[in-house]
């Protein structure tokens, strides 16, 4: 692939290998803190960056969406693409670590918690703005209707957020999130941030070759 | 000029009775289905219920916001006001007050079919009950209405109302059911206000984002 | 009024359909725009019109640059298109009121036009049950209405009778004596040559 012909690209691939494959270790390695949850314990350290990285792409859809809009280039539309792509990977693996760590934790795979919540909505919301893709039409106005869409996402998830956490009082966030934090220890934040930073890593690689991907598209 | 669109759209539906009979007969048949469906014992319907309502409501202003767009598809008759000199926005300002009222009407037609099939008590403040009507219908249709825009020359139009509709209007749902249900309960409105503000919030937020990007989403 | 295009790009599907396309007109002049299906015809007057986005370039009508956010350079704009471009709910006097007011002018006589056009006798019928030629009619009625200074028109002869041809032309004879400025699609070369100060082929 021309793109990893780049020195600069394949620098950044490699150093994306590695971060993940410590991360896996790390995860795999480390003792859970609730013997009784086994090794999906350690899930935590996976889902909660992972959820962190969701959001945080699709809100660069609704700031590439907002662009597009303003400067009408081309550009921000690929990028928009390639982070909703990305974005809906990562969510689809929020939604899949979710109920790995809620079985065992709650004893249900499923529970209406406010963050989880949010984050299937968001999720089907944009199934159907991949759907609008593939669907809606002429290509270039499609491209000003899947900016919209990805702007309205975002803007309704405060309102989803406040909505859900207060529908189901009982079901607040996590409660077992306080066992993984000791103010003595500071390893969890540690090993949080590490595998945010490294999940950015991946996802920029996987955002730059899309984007990369869908310019050569329009070139040609 | 919003009274013109307004009143364009009443005059077309006054002749025809096109969008508020099929709101209604659409209504009444989902009805019945829950009534047959949950036909269990009267404490526990009465426990669902806020929560259908609004799922009929959500159903039938698919339906009305279909057929109020197609009015602007059938013959093209949108490009009358496209290439004029007219705020769009203001045109999606008139979208979402026709859209209102003709959702509305067709409530106030099977809300009391609703209630006599799952033999529901009225014991309650009607001018609450209409209150919260308004601002849950209102918030459904800013979404619905911009959606709908966006929708409006896509193909598979019929199945991305839904699609992008339902997860995006998932707060409404939520905070609607809430108010219904407390007001049901004969709860003060001090009691549930804050859903009354989430309602209110929605309808603004959507309102306003509408009315910003309409022009950019009704173009060709 | 002056009507100009500066490096208009457009595409479709990915595919270029106008690339740096510039056209000038003065006030008062005639255009014919000629070509073959798929050449552009109709999108290049949408695009002038506002119905259609642009990928790149300006469209200035007199001293004003058209944009989607700003209405007003398009009230001294009509485009009689292929479509109906009207309400078939509405009735032919509803449809010219509706149009008339979204350009403020509803101080014009309908119903006089409606009789120059002869549409008065239809006036109350519902457009949904007008004939071809009967929609043509209604639409050159609007633009007689709206009065504007430059004119769009997309084929306009297309199921017209004899009767309404000459009409039609009588029409363009009173607007070329008022100097509006005029682009005409229609696939007549011989009716463009005889009814216009130039023609423009797009391939």
């Amino acid at each position: 692939m021309s793109f990893f012909n780049h020195r600069n690209n394949l620098i950044h691939a490699v150093i994306a290998a590695a971060l993940s494959a410590i991360n896996i270790y790390i995860v795999l390695s480390l003792e859970p803190p609730n013997l009784a949850q086994g090794i999906f314990g350690n899930i935590f350290y996976i889902h909660v960056p992972v959820a962190w990285t969701a959001f945080l792409l699709y809100l660069c859809v609704m700031i590439s969406g907002i662009l597009f809009l303003t400067k009408k280039d081309k550009v921000w539309d690929h990028r928009s693409l390639a982070f909703a792509e990305v974005g809906t990977i990562f969510m689809f693996l929020v939604l899949t670590t979710g109920p790995i760590w809620a079985k065992p934790a709650w004893g249900i795979f499923w529970p209406w918690e406010p963050r989880l919540t949010t984050s299937l909505i968001l999720f089907l919301i944009f199934l159907g703005y991949f759907m609008l893709r593939e669907f809606g039409g002429n290509p270039e106005q499609v491209s000003r209707y899947a900016a919209v869409v990805g702007i309205l996402a975002f803007l309704d998830v405060p309102l989803i957020f406040l909505s859900v956490k207060f529908w189901l009082p009982e079901m607040q966030s996590h409660p077992q999130v306080g066992q993984y934090f000791d103010s003595a220890n500071p390893l969890p934040t540690y090993l949080l941030i590490f595998s945010f930073l490294s999940l950015l890593v991946v996802s920029s690689l996987m955002i730059r070759l899309r984007t990369n991907i869908l310019s050569m598209k329009e070139a040609n | 000029m919003l009274i013109h669109f307004i009143l364009k759209d009443l005059k077309i539906e006054w002749r025809s009775k096109e969008i508020i009979t099929s709101m209604f007969l659409f209504g009444l048949s989902i009805t019945l289905i829950f009534a047959l469906a949950f036909q269990v014992a009267p404490m526990l319907i009465r426990t669902f219920a806020p929560g259908l309502l609004w799922v009929v409501i959500l159903f039938t202003s698919v339906l009305g916001l279909n057929r109020l767009f197609s009015l602007e598809r059938e013959e093209h008759a949108m490009w009358s006001w496209i290439s004029a000199p007219v705020d769009r926005g203001t045109v999606y300002i008139s979208k979402v007050i026709s859209a209102l009222f003709f959702v509305l009407m067709s409530e106030i037609l099977f809300i009391v079919p609703f209630f006599i099939f799952l033999n529901l008590p009225a014991n309650f403040s009607f001018f609450q009950f209409a209150l919260i009507l308004f601002l849950g219908t209102g918030a459904i249709v800013s979404v619905g209405c911009l959606i709908s825009g966006i929708t409006l020359q896509a193909g598979l139009r019929d199945v991305l109302i839904p699609i992008l509709l339902f997860p995006s209007a998932s707060p409404v749902a939520i905070a609607a059911t809430k108010c219904t249900e407390s007001l049901f309960d004969q709860k003060p409105m001090t009691e549930w206000n804050f859903w009354f503000l989430i309602l209110g919030s929605f309808f603004v937020i959507f309102g306003l984002f509408g009315y910003m990007v309409f022009n950019r989403i009704v173009e060709e | 009024m002056n009507l100009q295009v500066t490096n208009l790009s457009k595409s479709f599907y990915h595919s270029p359909v106008f690339q740096s396309f510039s056209l000038k007109m003065e006030s008062g002049e005639k255009i014919g725009l000629s070509g073959p299906n798929g050449s552009g015809k109709t999108t290049l007057l949408k695009m002038i019109s506002g119905i259609m986005s642009i990928d790149s370039g300006k469209i200035r009508i007199g001293e004003n640059d058209v944009n989607p956010d700003e209405p007003d350079p398009r009230k001294n704009l009509y485009y009689l298109g292929h479509s109906v471009g009207l309400y078939p709910g509405l009735t032919g006097y509803e449809n010219l009121t509706f149009i008339s007011g979204l350009y403020g002018k509803t101080s014009r006589n309908i119903s006089n036009i409606l009789i120059k056009v002869r549409l008065d006798s239809a006036d109350d019928k519902l457009v949904k049950f007008y004939s071809q030629g009967m929609l043509q009619r209604l639409k050159l009625a609007s633009a007689i209405v709206l009065d504007p200074d430059i004119l769009l028109l997309d084929e306009p002869l297309t199921g017209l009778d004899v009767d309404g041809i000459k009409l039609f032309e009588s029409v363009i004879v009173e607007w070329n004596e008022l100097r509006k400025t005029m682009i005409i699609v229609s696939h007549d070369s011989d009716w463009l040559r005889t009814n216009t100060d130039r023609i423009i082929e797009l391939k």
